[in-house]
């Protein structure tokens, strides 16, 4: 008998031990685990958490955030304010914000020059990033790596997302290990660069543009000094998108993308989108720059962190006519 | 569906053998059967053409081999159409890319490339029943009785998608000797798998990041230091993979008592690159030398004859792996210290057994270089790395190797001590004690975390 539990004892262990984990998991992290253990897909456990974001879909563009601060000016034609048309996913684009310039008009009798405050996207020195931090994931990891931007500090890691920022616990160069909150309680950043939401695809967009726009407004009262970029989720190649796993497709991040760049107000947050210069004008990411289809190949990170630094928003206010 | 997923290991296979221990003898075949279609089916839903693809070839060699065993005057003519059926598949399916892009380079053609995808487990299940009909048309055996003890061959699902290559006559000895079902048995199998388990989901897939990195990165700008670990990475990573899923197989075949033939046998340890493959993925080259290069006249013909013989075996084995020229430059390297060793190499490495090891290892360890970089047009972006050279696209992140968790690391050096043998040495001797089993148990459970972490939560998931 001691023999044939002998030569049976590791099936017995493990005919024992099922039940055991069944309970301790379902007890940790709730009875529809067990589902997972055995197996079944997420969408069936949980249901789809998606919503339907069907090919073509695009939101209108964020409402025009400096329509309320223009009092004496001249307004552009109307025309040039009409909002696009759906269009098809093919011709998704990359969202900038549509703002139109600012007038000063002046009276016959006012000597100074008609000026326009508008958005630009300039070209900056190496040194504009040394109070610069740059939040985010794999990705943003491959620019801290690879990206050349001088003394910026980057909190990045591997799976971030807006879910888990606040706990998340990332290596920042000269401040060790340290999460968002704490790194925010020992410096000061006159520049937050954040990008996020990758990892977040399967949530509904609604949920994880309410918690971007949640962290940016805390990223606000920490940083109040800062000006805030928020950075297009670079999208993926059209063949990782095809394979829609877990809701990362080309139009929900470009979706995604859409909420986040509502946060821009051009006064102390702005937008900016990359996929302009490495989309393949169809709404994917060029499959030249990326073997795995979401990560640019090293070379291509420090081509990235040059876009950046040549691409920088910022009003800025000209003259257009002296008088 | 494969063998380290959650709902084979929790429902599919407890499944089948529960039914497959309650069935009277006779049924166990058609049980077979009917579970090894349903898991094809599972690993196949988008392509439902696949299974179809699968049952003719099934039928078509049965009756084939009906044909042959009666031994009569179009014999020849039987086996070679029959032969020509299951290369055609392979032709149409794996190859036709390959060719019809090279008749346009060279041909200045303008034919349309085909993307077909490959059938799950046709290499392995047309080679098989080549081999099937090989044995049957040399009187080796006399070929399945019955549809259902082909299909039981066939369609054997712990070998079908992946192999081990098994041969009818041995396999159909092991089905007939196999003794009634019992919990020993099953406890035997389940030790095995285990090992398998724990082989490609905790030393492969983990250690396998480590490449996923460098290319990911692009060869032309990973760091030298990454250049030398991800190409030893791969080496394991390979190693562990594939051995472990064949473990696995062996490890299901123990649990109903039936024999799959061995697949690797610590093939790191080998003194030579001839060795080596007598060591690693034995079956195939068991099939390579007993159906190509033995007919071809082996080394019975002379020198030349033997090398000719030897250059067709591993052009062709080179193909088998894949439809590139990459796969084919493989072959050839392969073919070349194979060549050589058998001209005068050989009893060089014989006298200097660690001078043997050295050799082996390097040469094939560069071999999977070829293998893994796939473009060929990127191994020399890769070997440039290795030896320091720079090119001017590059962008290298110097620290870039240690990014990789310590885990990682301790998993390398856990690998490194299997490549020894030593913890197989170990597990076949003392398999029977309490301790092992207390062993297996924490290394299933934690392949099993693995597996729940990776397919529950899509950023472990994806690890983005």
């Amino acid at each position: 008998m001691r023999k044939k539990i002998l030569n049976s004892l590791y099936v017995i262990l493990l005919i024992v031990s099922i039940p055991i984990v069944a309970v301790a998991l379902a007890k940790t992290a709730g009875a529809e685990s067990l589902l997972r253990l055995i197996g079944f897909p997420e969408d069936m456990i949980y249901g789809a958490e998606t919503d339907s974001v069907e090919e073509g879909d695009t939101d209108a563009l964020p409402a025009d955030p400096i329509a309320d601060v223009r009092e004496t000016v001249i307004d552009p034609a109307e025309e040039a304010n009409e909002k696009p048309d759906r269009v098809a996913d093919e011709d998704v684009v990359p969202v900038v914000p549509l703002i139109e310039p600012k007038r000063r008009a002046h009276a016959i009798s006012d000597p100074h020059p008609v000026t326009e405050t508008r958005l630009v996207y300039k070209e900056v020195e190496e040194s504009f990033f040394d109070d610069a931090l740059f939040i985010g994931d794999s990705r943003m990891v491959g620019i801290a790596s690879y990206g050349g931007l001088g003394k910026a500090k980057f909190f990045c890691k591997v799976s971030l997302s807006t879910a888990g920022i606040y706990s998340a616990t990332a290596s920042v160069s000269g401040y060790g290990n340290v999460t968002l909150g704490q790194l925010f309680k020992k410096a000061s950043f006159g520049k937050v660069f954040i990008m996020l939401g990758i990892n977040e695809c399967a949530s509904k967009l609604d949920t994880t543009g309410g918690r971007y726009k949640d962290l940016v407004n805390w990223v606000k009262q920490q940083q109040p000094n800062a000006t805030i970029y928020v950075m297009a989720n670079l999208l993926v190649t059209k063949a990782r998108s095809d394979k829609n796993i877990y809701g990362i497709t080309n139009a929900r991040l470009i979706a995604l993308n859409e909420r986040q760049a509502e946060n821009a107000d051009n006064e102390t947050v702005f937008y900016m989108d990359c996929n302009e210069y490495f989309g393949d004008g169809k709404g994917n990411l060029s499959s030249t720059y990326s073997g795995d289809g979401v990560h640019p190949y090293g070379k291509y990170y420090k081509t990235w962190g040059q876009w950046i630094r040549e691409h920088v928003p910022m009003m800025e206010t000209v003259v257009i006519s002296e008088w | 569906m494969a063998f380290s997923q959650l709902d084979f290991i929790f429902i599919f296979l407890p499944v089948f053998l529960l039914v497959h221990c309650i069935l009277p003898k006779q049924y166990r075949g058609l049980w077979m059967t009917i579970a090894s279609l349903g898991f094809y089916v599972c690993g196949t839903i988008a392509h439902p053409e696949f299974i179809l693809i699968l049952v003719l070839s099934l039928f078509v060699n049965y009756f084939a081999g009906r044909g042959l065993a009666k031994n009569g005057k179009g014999k020849k003519a039987i086996f070679a159409l029959a032969v020509l059926y299951n290369v055609a598949w392979l032709v149409v399916f794996k190859y036709l890319g390959f060719i019809t892009t090279n008749l346009n380079e060279l041909a200045g053609l303008k034919l349309s490339v085909p993307e077909l995808v490959l059938p799950l487990g046709i290499s392995f299940y047309t080679f098989q029943s080549i081999s099937y009909l090989a044995d049957v048309y040399k009187g080796k055996t006399e070929g399945a009785a019955s549809i259902l003890d082909m299909a039981v061959f066939i369609l054997m699902f712990p070998k079908l998608t992946s192999g081990p290559i098994a041969r009818y006559p041995e396999l159909k000895r092991s089905i007939d000797a196999a003794p009634e079902p019992s919990l020993a048995g099953v406890n035997r199998g389940f030790l095995t798998f285990t090992l398998g388990l724990g082989m490609k989901v905790l030393l492969a897939d983990r250690i396998g990041a480590i490449w996923t990195g460098a290319y990911n990165i692009g060869f032309d700008s990973i760091s030298t230091p990454h250049a030398w670990l991800s190409m030893i990475a791969y080496a394991m990573q390979l190693y562990f993979d594939f051995a472990g899923y064949s473990m696995m197989a062996i490890g299901i075949g123990e649990m109903i008592g039936i024999k799959l033939p061995d697949n690797f046998d610590d093939p790191y340890l080998s003194k030579s690159v001839s060795e080596f493959w007598r060591r690693w993925h034995i079956t195939l080259g068991a099939w390579f030398r007993d159906y190509i290069y033995i007919p071809l006249g082996g080394n019975r013909e002379g020198l030349p004859r033997t090398i000719l013989n030897l250059f067709v075996v591993w052009l062709l084995t080179g193909l088998w792996h894949g439809a590139s020229w990459s796969f084919v430059i493989w072959g050839l390297y392969l073919f070349f210290f194979i060549a050589i060793e058998r001209l005068f190499l050989k009893k060089l490495l014989d006298k200097i057994p660690f001078l043997a090891h050295i050799y082996t290892i390097v040469v094939i360890v560069f071999s999977w270089l070829i293998f893994a970089v796939g473009d060929i047009s990127q191994i020399p972006v890769y070997v440039m790395r290795l030896f320091g050279a720079v090119s001017a696209e590059a962008n290298i992140f110097a620290g870039d190797y240690l990014t990789y968790g310590t885990q990682t690391y301790i998993l390398m050096g856990v690998g490194l001590i299997f490549c020894t043998g030593l913890p197989f040495k170990a597990f076949r001797k003392y398999r029977e004690k309490p301790w092992m089993s207390i062993i297996m148990l924490a290394i299933f459970w934690y392949a099993v975390y693995n597996l729940y972490m990776s397919a529950g939560d899509p950023f472990m998931y994806f690890n983005f």
